[in-house]
């Protein structure tokens, strides 16, 4: 069983801010204490550049960062170490696999295919793609529900289709996409697949090797790790096919006034000096992960939205949207016709940190025929009894309101 | 309620955000001026016909959070029927009474504006109160008769 109230003292921010509600999770956890100090435990006592010293703090850093490959690699089930290459983020790990690997693979006629949930991050960089090169960029509808339905996937593949980038969970309704289903048909028609893992990294088994998915991205601030950190994860058999991203110092054999030549995939990818300091407190996020069991994780988180809902449906006049099958713990909701920005002024006054707004899928909400919503979502450290003073609050607001 | 929320949401503005004045579409109108915050998605359309220097018919109408529609509803209705010039003052007024960056003492030049003197105190709010001011006090320099009067 998952014991909210002592991950929770693991978590500084909790000592500092007594009483804080955290429930804007999906936009970024909080740390635990052990992440923060790995930082400064870097910066005090094994800061330098990697790479290049031939001192033992170089020597040491280097290690370490590249230490955090083969960690993030059975993190994610992958089978080898040379597949994983650090980003800035999520966002990053997605413009990366647009502009490098499919830029040169797609033409005019040709099409990308997403859902209508994605994030901006996995739809913006395939559409200014699809623009410049002239291709369709297809969107698999989402239905009432917030699901996909997934025969509509194979309906939208075909024989030019170049991409299928899918988010596995949704940040905006907290659908639990079936990736593995998705990734079969894509394969099935030859379609490579790329994963938005942002949402779903934290607790949900990713395993890219027995998933067989091309591509997998994820960032660092939503597994309890830094900021500025991410994770793209290519195929083994794939990374040859991935060029550049940024040109620079650390991703070069030999450079000349006229010509260079270039490291292979991942170091391709990491030019100028990378998020050392990150990278390596991502490792100690990963650790702290490890500690903590995925099927309970997901239950507790899953468990406290379901609380949510329930008492939700009890406040009359209240609304969650979507209403998926596999729901993971986010839950997008209105208060009567109260707009979001004012319950989340209302909440914030009660220490109570909820999201207001369109959380980055303004096409989404458009379809589902809203402009903002409330959006709660859950973390470990969460409890019952916090969604109970959320609860009340709702009332006490809804009672001024009307 | 604590006090701070009170004087915040002041029955003022609660009343304008749920009966605001000129909402509705008015699309045969001279000029449409479009307020859009992309980070919260508040949207709006002021509909504005100039007749010989002067505001007429002011309309309003999207979608916004409380404070931002009880803000351009007291927009609407203080530059309806103000000359071009009168309008841009009026906005500038609004404006500096809001604006953050200096402690110095605000003059209050109409009593509309202190219904949202408690948005100071909610840093996160000052968009919803200021985006419709800014984007008329933005088309307002755009035209001529007030550009050269600035001068």
């Amino acid at each position: 069983m998952i014991d909210p109230q002592f991950i929770k003292s693991h978590f500084p921010v909790f000592r500092h801010h007594a009483g804080l509600i955290y429930f804007d999770n999906a936009a970024t956890t909080q740390r635990p204490g052990v992440v923060i100090d790995k930082l400064n435990d870097f910066y005090s006592r094994g800061n330098a550049n990697i790479h290049r010293g031939l001192y033992g703090l170089s020597v040491n850093a280097t290690t370490n960062y590249e230490a955090v490959r083969e960690k993030v690699r059975d993190f994610i089930g992958g089978k080898t170490k040379e597949s994983v290459a650090f980003t800035r983020g999520t966002t990053e790990a997605i413009n990366v696999v647009a502009n490098t690997y499919l830029k040169p693979r797609i033409e005019a006629g040709d099409n990308v295919v997403i859902s209508a949930m994605e994030h901006h991050s996995n739809l913006i960089p395939w559409q200014q793609l699809c623009l410049q090169k002239d291709a369709e960029l297809r969107i698999i509808p989402v239905v009432d529900t917030g699901e996909v339905v997934i025969d509509a996937v194979n309906d939208y593949l075909d024989r030019k289709t170049k991409m299928l980038a899918i988010t596995h969970i949704s940040n905006t309704l907290g659908t639990v996409n079936p990736v593995d289903k998705m990734v079969d048909i894509a394969h099935r028609k030859k379609v490579p697949v790329l994963i938005d893992a942002a949402q779903s990294a934290c607790f949900y088994p990713l395993e890219v090797a027995s998933l067989g998915c091309e591509f997998l991205a994820f960032s660092g601030h939503k597994i309890f790790g830094p900021f500025g950190v991410g994770v793209l994860y290519t195929r083994p058999d794939l990374i040859e096919d991935m060029l550049p991203y940024n040109y620079g110092g650390g991703m070069i054999t030999h450079v000349g006034f006229d010509e260079s030549t270039f490291m292979p995939y991942p170091y391709n990818l990491e030019a100028g000096t990378p998020q050392i300091a990150e990278v390596i407190g991502l490792a100690e996020a990963i650790d702290y992960l490890r500690q903590v069991d995925k099927t309970e994780a997901i239950d507790h988180v899953s468990g406290l939205a379901a609380y949510f809902i329930e008492a939700l449906n009890k406040i009359g006049k209240s609304a969650v949207i979507a209403s998926p099958k596999e729901r993971t713990g986010i839950v997008s909701f209105l208060l009567d016709n109260i707009h979001p920005h004012d319950v989340a002024t209302f909440l914030a006054e009660d220490n109570i940190a909820v999201r207001a707004g369109h959380h980055c899928t303004q096409p989404l909400l458009e379809q589902m025929g809203v402009r903002a919503t409330l959006r709660a979502s859950f973390s470990i450290y969460n409890t019952r009894e916090e969604i109970d003073r959320m609860t009340d609050k709702l009332t006490e607001i809804q009672r001024f309101w009307s | 309620m604590n006090e701070r929320l009170k004087a915040l949401y002041k029955e003022v503005i609660l009343q304008h955000s749920k009966e605001p004045f000129h909402f509705g579409k008015k699309e045969d109108c001279d000029h449409v001026i479009v307020a859009n915050n992309p980070v919260c998605g508040d949207n709006y359309k002021f509909y504005v016909n100039a007749e010989k220097q002067t505001l007429k018919d002011v309309y309003f109408h999207g979608f916004g959070c409380a404070i931002s529609k009880a803000s351009n509803a007291v927009l609407v209705q203080l530059i309806s029927d103000q000359d071009l010039k009168k309008a841009y003052v009026t906005c500038c007024a609004f404006l500096d009474y809001l604006d953050n960056r200096n402690n110095a003492p605000k003059t209050v030049t109409d009593p509309a504006f202190e219904a949202f003197s408690a948005v100071h105190e909610f840093p996160s709010r000052m968009d919803c109160a200021t985006l419709g001011w800014r984007e008329m006090k933005k088309f307002l320099e755009n035209m001529k008769e007030v550009r050269y009067s600035a001068q």
